[in-house]
């Protein structure tokens, strides 16, 4: 192969990744989501014009009796127990700050370790008098509950993923007795991505919502029959964080989610190095944060597996996508380089090495290649 | 990347439509955008040639054979879209260099700075039909064969297209070599 045509795949990988690292995913999802709704509509009038102009005349005339009547019989009152308060976390995976609900400030918080803390407003944690079950958690999650086997596991040897977190309550859709609403996106204060979902359940699944840790499912976070969720994943680099309310499925649907996307909104994460929090596009790597950017490869690799086995080539052209990145205004701010390890093979699926050299410290970076998985660490696969 | 052409997301994608356009945007939407950018000379209208492919992936959902050929399908309504949008410019259209400061100041698979802008350049400046040839063969690690079938042409057509491609970005490079 020619130095051109290597260049050209090079080149073509860089830029097309700088470019999609741009976009900015939550106006983009705006957008294409109304784009879609007006797609369903115009499909909906196609098919029921008639109905349609019939129901438009009858809410016409509703909405006449509605204004007659006055507007605030039919208006909710508004809820102070959706007012937030802001609350920090302690927690060497970062620092939350963010805004939650008021009724916690008269529950004590459960805290496990620094991954967990959660707040319930009674102890039901099934059906309940309406509004009288709610539950606040925070989850940093370490691994997901394995439903198959009955045991835990991660994903990952080294960590588990944003999206493989993602996949597992993805994986919820189509369990008999529960029911997923779509994704939605939210940016947090910092910018940050989060998907958020809400899930209604008619029957408990143990461990459903990820774990603190690694043990039984019986330690994992579960959802139970009567309840809904509204949860949100956000990515905050090498692990998922998870924030999420359930409530009796009984309750205000409309404004659990409002009051979740509120929280996400106003979330801030300090306490890691600040090249460590940042995530895409606008991803900052420094020599402590190496072992980031590699969490960081192992994931995007995992994306791009589609499910089938790795090559050397793929988990390159991945990390390639970083080092354009590295290599633009605000990225890394001194001399680095990358080199291949000897016999590197484009097309080999076998464990093979790569050197990051940052500011003077070269790092060996062992590539441990696991079917549709991938683990970079210091030490030999 | 040629997995990504005829594979699915690594989950089983969600049976009902919306649930399963908003499962590949998640997962390609950036990738789709970085493709139709090497076809389209901005970002805004390579979002566009995006935003339609995954409207038009909604509406054909019910006719799609297989749910799993959805990424297939993205791929090919972003490279006819990207290519049709160029083609109603009616005007092959030059790159404009992104500004200095802009290229990166390391070196990346040892490509240099100026080497990476003027061949950026080279492949922008392309005759449309060549620069989607060199996209489909080097990006998405098409074969003749499937290039051909994606841009409706006959295989020695590709082959042509390519060679010119080559013979063109040489000449371009020759001052790096």
């Amino acid at each position: 192969m020619s130095n051109l045509d290597d260049d050209l795949r090079t080149l073509l990988h860089g830029y097309a990744g700088e470019q999609g690292a741009a976009v900015d995913l939550v106006s983009a999802w705006d957008e294409l989501d109304a784009r879609l709704d007006r797609s369903r509509a115009a499909r909906t009038r196609n098919r029921w014009g008639v109905a349609v102009a019939a129901a438009a005349a009858v809410a016409l005339v509703a909405g006449a009796l509605v204004t007659l009547h006055g507007r605030d019989s039919t208006m909710p009152p508004v809820d102070p127990t959706r007012s937030l308060v802001p609350w920090t976390g302690g927690s060497t995976q970062g620092k939350p700050s963010l805004g939650i609900p008021s009724w916690t400030t008269s529950a004590k918080p459960a805290v496990l370790g620094d991954t967990l803390v959660s707040w319930a407003q009674d102890s039901c944690r099934t059906a309940c008098p309406e509004g009288k079950d709610r539950k606040l958690t925070v989850l940093v999650a370490q691994a997901v509950a394995d439903r198959g086997t009955g045991g835990t596991s991660l994903l990952f040897g080294s960590g588990l993923p944003y999206s493989g977190y993602s996949a597992s309550i993805e994986a919820l859709r189509g369990t008999p007795g529960i029911t997923m609403s779509r994704w939605n996106f939210v940016q947090t204060a910092q910018t940050l991505t989060a998907i958020t979902v809400s899930i209604t359940a008619s029957r408990d699944v143990a461990g459903a919502l990820g774990c603190p840790g690694l043990g039984a499912v019986g330690d994992c976070e579960s959802l139970w029959a009567g309840t809904r969720t509204a949860l949100a994943v956000v990515d905050i680099g090498h692990l998922p964080m998870a924030i999420w309310t359930t409530e009796n499925s009984g309750a205000d649907a409309e404004a659990q989610d409002a009051e979740l996307r509120a929280m996400v909104e106003s979330l801030r994460l300090t306490g890691l190095p600040s090249s460590c929090t940042s995530i895409m596009p606008d991803p900052l790597v420094r020599t402590d944060c190496l072992p980031d950017l590699w969490r960081r490869i192992e994931r995007d690799s995992w994306i791009a597996s589609h499910g089938k086995d790795l090559t050397q080539g793929q988990v390159d052209a991945v990390w390639g996508t970083y080092a354009v990145q590295m290599g633009e205004p605000g990225g890394y701010p001194g001399a680095w380089s990358y080199a291949r390890g000897p016999g590197f093979d484009p097309t080999s699926t076998r464990d093979w090495t790569a050197v990051w050299t940052l500011s003077g410290t070269s790092t060996t970076g062992h590539v441990c290649m696991a079917g549709q998985n991938v683990v970079i660490q210091p030490d030999h696969c | 990347v040629s997995e990504l052409t005829t594979a699915s997301t690594s989950a089983d994608l969600p049976a009902e439509p919306r649930a399963a356009v908003t499962a590949l945007f998640q997962h390609h939407y950036r990738r789709l955008v970085g493709l139709a950018s090497l076809m389209v000379d901005d970002r805004g209208s390579a979002e566009e040639v995006v935003q339609d492919a995954f409207e038009g992936l909604y509406r054909s959902w019910g006719r799609l054979r297989d749910p799993h050929s959805a990424v297939t399908y993205l791929n090919r309504s972003v490279v006819n879209g990207s290519s049709s949008r160029l083609r109603r410019l009616r005007t092959e259209r030059t790159f404009d260099p992104p500004p200095p400061g802009t290229a990166p100041s390391a070196e990346v698979e040892g490509i240099a700075d100026g080497r990476r802008a003027a061949l950026l350049e080279a492949v922008k400046a392309l005759p449309r039909r060549q620069r989607e040839v060199v996209v489909l063969r080097y990006f998405l690690d098409l074969s003749e064969e499937q290039i051909a079938d994606w841009l409706g042409i006959s295989r020695g057509s590709v082959k042509t297209h390519a060679s010119r491609a080559i013979d063109t970005l040489n000449v371009r490079m020759e001052a790096w070599a």
